[in-house]
């Protein structure tokens, strides 16, 4: 038999109904793997192998995810443990309580087996911004994983954990799971709760799974998906049955592919894997069509200064009082919140913070923020006509390009945005987008492709996903760690 | 519009965050760039002023297109019933402050003598 740790879920649960495996024994092949790979990978903030085995004493009999270790991204509180958003303002934090996703999780039976590392405050797309160390892309530690859930999508291409919690608010989901070669998902806005995510961007963050394979992907959403009354933007409305959709047929579905995303100058390889991608779904009977998104280009724009006013209004609570990091010595309470702030925050937060200011300031709000939201529903648009016209879903390159090398864009923080590019407009819509496998480069970098859905129908971007996986064997294939 | 180093100054104490000076030449730096880039909103389109803000992608919209996500969405998730529940006890809200005196969380003086 293969090591535990290499098994998805799906392939684990089979076995733990068997009774051909103990959940204690998959804890302990994790945790072998973590030990042995994590020093070059640096996957993981916390981790602790007792905490986690004492989760097996005390399993629901009937859980979805029984005895599966889930590893979660630092910004998601666990009551009691350390969540500290990979910053150092936050460093020390215990949650006085667990977000509703954790709560799910645990009644399932999964078992929260680490914290992975991320860019502090989900502010990047490299996982270079953490206060503790940057994470490693397992293809190749000479590049980094993507961001801002750059640990989970490690940890979970690395094998160190069987599946994964991210947040995605401009792609941070996706964009490391497509550069780790893994399945990840951001599902519609107010399909999960965000209650106890630490927030970023409230109109735009959504938690999702990372997973090896698509199936594994349908059963972590399934089963923290749902409305909450916690969480008064998400949904009322029930939650289908995702593992049920996954059919491998794409007979009559119709795919939209947006010219937009396919410009002169994109990465040839990126573009040839996406392509070959598109005629094997074609060959399996999607009909594919050209659409457009004309307001494509201006989605960054709109994100940069939407997403900064929305941070530097949530963090705004990180002020040395009720939590976290406290300045020494200061003379007042002014002295107090400057100092606090200045030392508590990395460059990049305390970029956006100032950035986010500045556009919401008197003067400057008409012509950035509010012209900003008007885009915003131009783009949304953009969107709802593709679907209305009768699309199943869209589908572009996840990245522009496969994973970067360490500090090649970490001077220049636009260069850095720009890799968000074919990400970004998913949450300024507030559509659901998945990230699969579809390639790799000849030096062995992943490539993923993106499939994107209209409003809560995360059903179809799965079966495509699933069709596409069905045929092809990306997913399969595992990096070689030193 | 370019963002002077006077001006980083100025939303950095708006903001409560203490700079050095390498920082506020660095940010006057790297947020001209950004500010240079996002002013494509300003100089290549023209945006109608009827077009509504979009402040979360549940906000309604005065576009057909747009209102069937707004109608599958009623606003009574918004709601749940005001009935009293427990609260965080004054224990666990204070468990993490980094300074505390007796139910409190202690600050420096705000009242100048």
């Amino acid at each position: 038999m293969d090591n535990l740790y290499s098994l998805t879920a799906g392939e684990l649960l089979s076995l733990l109904d068997k009774k051909s495996v103990k959940p204690e024994e998959i804890i302990e092949s994790v945790y072998f793997r973590a030990q042995s790979v994590d020093k070059n990978i640096k996957g993981y903030i916390h981790i602790d192998k007792e905490k986690a085995l004492a989760q097996t004493k005390s399993l629901p009999a009937a859980g979805k995810l029984r005895g599966i270790p889930v590893a979660v991204k630092d910004n998601i509180c666990v009551e009691g443990e350390l969540t500290t958003c990979a910053s150092k303002i936050l460093r020390g934090f215990k949650p006085p309580y667990s977000a509703t996703v954790i709560e799910k999780l645990k009644s399932e039976g999964a078992i929260i087996c680490g914290r992975t590392n991320m860019d502090e405050f989900a502010f990047g797309s490299s996982c270079e911004n953490s206060s503790y160390h940057p994470t490693l892309n397992p293809w190749d530690t000479g590049r980094i994983p993507g961001g801002s859930s750059g640990g989970s999508a490690a940890v979970v291409s690395a094998d160190e954990a069987i599946m994964a919690l991210g947040s995605d608010t401009g792609g941070s989901i996706r964009q490391p799971a497509s550069l780790c070669g893994v399945v990840g998902m951001k599902p519609t806005y107010g399909r999960v709760s965000r209650y106890g995510l630490i927030a970023f961007a409230s109109s735009l963050d959504q938690i999702g799974p990372l997973t090896k394979d698509v199936r594994d992907a349908a059963l972590l959403l399934g089963v923290i998906a749902g409305y909450d009354d916690k969480d008064s933007t998400s949904v009322n409305i029930p939650v289908p049955d995702y593992l049920g959709c996954l059919e491998n047929d794409v007979k009559g579905m119709k795919i939209g592919i947006p010219k937009e995303y396919f410009v002169s100058g994109m990465d040839k390889e990126v573009e040839g894997s996406v392509k070959e991608a598109i005629t094997l779904l074609k060959g399996k009977g999607a009909r594919i069509a050209e659409v457009s998104l004309p307001h494509t280009e201006y989605a960054v724009a709109v994100y940069y200064i939407l997403a900064t006013a929305e941070a530097s209004s949530n963090l705004a609570r990180f002020d040395g009082i009720q939590y976290g990091y406290r300045c020494a010595d200061p003379e007042n309470l002014l002295d107090m919140y400057e100092r606090t702030r200045g030392e508590g925050f990395g460059a990049e937060a305390k970029r956006r913070i100032i950035l986010g200011t500045y556009v919401l300031s008197s003067g400057y709000y008409d012509a950035y923020y509010l012209k900003a939201q008007k885009v915003r529903a131009l783009i949304k648009n953009d969107f709802e006509r593709i679907f209305e016209s009768g699309c199943d879903c869209i589908l572009t390159p996840t990245s522009p390009t496969p994973a970067f090398k360490i500090g090649e864009r970490a001077l220049d923080p636009l260069s850095m945005y720009l890799s968000d590019i074919f990400t970004i407009s998913v949450n300024l819509a507030g559509v659901p987008g998945l990230s699969i496998p579809c390639g790799f480069t000849k030096n062995g970098l992943p490539i993923g492709m993106q499939l994107i859905g209209n409003f809560f129908e995360e059903e179809k971007l799965f079966r495509v996903a699933y069709t596409y996986e069905s045929n092809t064997d990306w997913h399969k294939k595992n990096p070689n760690i030193q | 519009m370019s963002i002077e180093e006077e001006k980083v100054r100025y939303v950095a104490r708006l903001a409560r965050i203490k700079l050095t000076d390498e920082e506020v030449g660095l940010f006057s730096r790297q947020l001209d760039g950004i500010l240079g880039y996002v002013d494509k909103l300003n100089q290549k389109l023209d945006i109608q002023s009827r077009i509504p803000p979009t402040s979360h992608p549940r906000a309604a919209s005065d576009n057909a297109l747009c209102d069937k996500f707004s109608k599958l969405i009623t606003q009574r998730d918004s709601f749940r019933a005001d009935k009293i529940k427990p609260s965080l006890p004054a224990e666990k809200a204070l468990a993490n402050a980094p300074q505390k005196k007796g139910d409190f969380f202690k600050v420096p003086r705000i009242i100048e003598e």
